[in-house]
């Protein structure tokens, strides 16, 4: 479909590039991401990628929708979505021992598939990160196989810990604080993915890829403790 | 050397630290948060002669009551028909929209604040809190930002950035943009008004909503007629502006103000004009509205006279005389003076 130029209001443009989940449409709204963050036009404050748009944030005593629009159709017309050298690769822990993969037996049943199975499909999955949203760093990484394209539960949880990892149509997140959810947990993660600790608080960004790797408890315990007192290196992420 | 500070006697409702916001971390699912009336906390700041954005106490319909443990302190209070009443060393009231110096020791409380939603107490240099992603607003749910993240409570001690203010003439502001219409709340139609039917469309503009008591920072949820979809309530999530309208299943219309979640995935039937996000950010539960549709281009003219009026307002600001001033004033205004010097 052709890119669709859509008001947010006098202070953000909604440029559309479709509906869906999918990686080319992604691959096309972060290259004009990185078209618009580098091209430094007058009044915009902020772009935010989602699945199917980037959002132009601006100020209306500075630009105009229609300037706006005049400048971004030329950067369109000559996206290079192949690139995107800001991207990192990160390898991150995850366990799914004792309590902490509490909806891995019902993923596992819809997925007709064991537990281990479905751990084994996760940590061989090459996430894509589409976007951020819901709360400060919470990642939304795609996409796992057809099998696991398991529904939101029906009825939220009121309450799953920091750090669950969780799947639900098709779709992977993390937790960065103890929150609601309607998504099924199936395994935690010892290292936040926003910490006001940090220098950047915020550990993953859109266009990073993601690959878990299982942990055991003790090592998740390990990594716990050293993210806890400051000893952990963010360097033993490089995927 | 004493510290600094304001003791917080009272914190009142929802006392927190807001600026203009915290821009440039969106993608990072960071909230830009900020002030609910950027126009008063803009007239606020201007009033004790900080720069516009400085981070004041926004509070809501109950005030605080604060004691001064600086040397002296220059504040002023905006957004509300209630005053700044001094008890200690002396019973006076200072009216809002006009700044006052206070000396260590006072005490001094803002009431009910019957007239707005909001109000904004700025001090002179500002608070002494860290920038957290370059801003002193509160962000609650994210527990960052402010002071220690949270809204204050009794007990707190809030650092000012100056142990003392220079003495100088105060500021009163004689005309504040009072934004007391009731005209409707001007919206941009979409991003996804396609997403409801003729009929839904029709209802959000012509029926009259009331403000829930469940409304906060992050949104007010809006009472009235639902809004009929056509293509769901559903959709891939979307970036999301301060003002968007999204209407989930119920139908019932939730406008999202400054502690929204970065994207959402409701579909949005549009988007308040930013000129209007100050009178909306006003209004308190209970308050009915309606909506009118207007195009981006009016929504940029708006906001373009929404300055020109603040910039006016600002710009007419009066030099209050001081009290030994306003004595002989006085006294030259009964004639006393000439009356003495004739005899």
């Amino acid at each position: 479909m052709a890119v669709q130029f859509l008001a947010s209001g006098d202070t953000g443009l909604t440029v559309q590039f479709g509906f869906d989940v999918d990686r080319a449409l992604s691959a096309q709204i972060m290259a004009l991401r990185a078209a618009v963050d580098d091209a430094g036009l007058a009044g915009v404050i902020e772009t935010v990628p989602t699945y199917r748009s980037l959002l132009v944030h601006y100020n209306p005593m500075e630009t105009s929708q229609s300037k706006l629009i005049a400048a971004l159709k030329p950067m369109i017309a000559q996206l290079d979505s192949g690139k995107n050298d800001k991207a990192r690769t990160f390898s991150l822990p995850l366990c799914w021992e004792g309590d902490f993969a509490t909806d891995l037996t019902h993923v596992a049943d819809f997925a007709k598939m064991s537990p281990e199975e479905v751990i084994s499909v996760i940590t061989q999955t090459d996430y894509f990160i589409y976007m951020l949203g819901f709360a400060p760093g919470m990642p939304y990484m795609g996409d796992l196989p057809e099998a696991l394209n398991i529904p939101r539960k029906k009825v939220p949880v009121k309450r799953v810990e920091k750090g669950s990892v969780m799947v639900a149509t098709g779709l992977t997140v993390i937790y960065p604080s103890a929150n609601p959810t309607g998504w099924h947990v199936v395994g935690r993660c010892p290292v936040p993915v926003f910490d006001l600790g940090r220098a950047d608080p915020v550990l993953l960004s859109p266009g990073d890829r993601v690959r878990f790797r299982a942990v055991d408890g003790a090592e998740f315990a390990d990594i716990e403790g050293r993210v806890a007192d400051g000893r952990f290196d963010l360097e033993e992420l490089a995927g | 050397m004493t510290k600094a500070v304001l003791e917080i006697v009272n914190p009142g409702m929802m006392a927190t630290i807001q600026d203009f916001g915290r821009f440039g971390y969106q993608a990072k699912g960071v909230p830009t948060s900020g002030a609910l009336d950027f126009v008063n906390l803009r007239l606020a700041n201007r009033l004790v002669g900080n720069e516009e954005g400085q981070g004041a106490l926004e509070f809501r319909i109950m005030g605080p009551t604060i004691r001064v443990l600086a040397d002296s302190v220059r504040i002023a209070l905006t957004g509300t028909e209630a005053v700044i009443e001094l008890m200690e060393p002396v019973a006076k009231r200072v009216p809002s929209y006009q700044s006052v110096t206070l000396q260590k020791g006072a005490l001094f409380k803002v009431g009910v604040t019957a007239d707005t939603a909001v109000a904004y107490l700025a001090v002179e240099g500002g608070f002494d809190v860290p920038d957290v992603y370059a801003s002193q607003s509160t962000y609650m749910s994210g527990g960052f930002g402010g002071f220690e993240g949270r809204a204050l409570q009794v007990g707190d001690l809030l650092p000012l950035a100056l142990a003392s203010v220079p003495d100088r003439h105060e500021q009163v502001c004689d005309a504040p943009l009072l934004l007391d219409s009731t005209d409707p709340i001007r919206v941009v139609p979409g991003p996804q008004k396609d997403y409801f039917s003729k009929a839904g469309l029709k209802t959000f503009f012509s029926e009259s909503y009331v403000i829930s008591g469940d409304s906060n920072r992050m949104g007010s949820r809006l009472e009235g007629a639902p809004v009929a979809h056509e293509k769901g309530a559903d959709i891939n999530s979307d970036g999301i502006v301060t003002g968007a309208i999204q209407v989930p299943g119920n139908g019932l219309p939730i406008v999202l103000l400054a502690d929204h979640q970065t994207t959402g995935g409701y579909p949005k039937i549009g988007c308040v004009a930013s000129a209007d996000l100050p009178r909306l950010g006003r209004m308190k539960p209970g308050c009915a509205l309606t909506f009118s549709a207007v195009t981006v281009a009016q929504a940029e003219k708006a906001r373009r006279l929404l300055e020109q009026q603040l910039a006016q307002s600002i710009a007419a600001f009066k030099a209050v005389p001081s009290e030994q001033e306003q004595f002989w004033n006085h006294l030259a205004e009964c004639n006393l003076i000439d009356g003495v010097v004739g005899s």
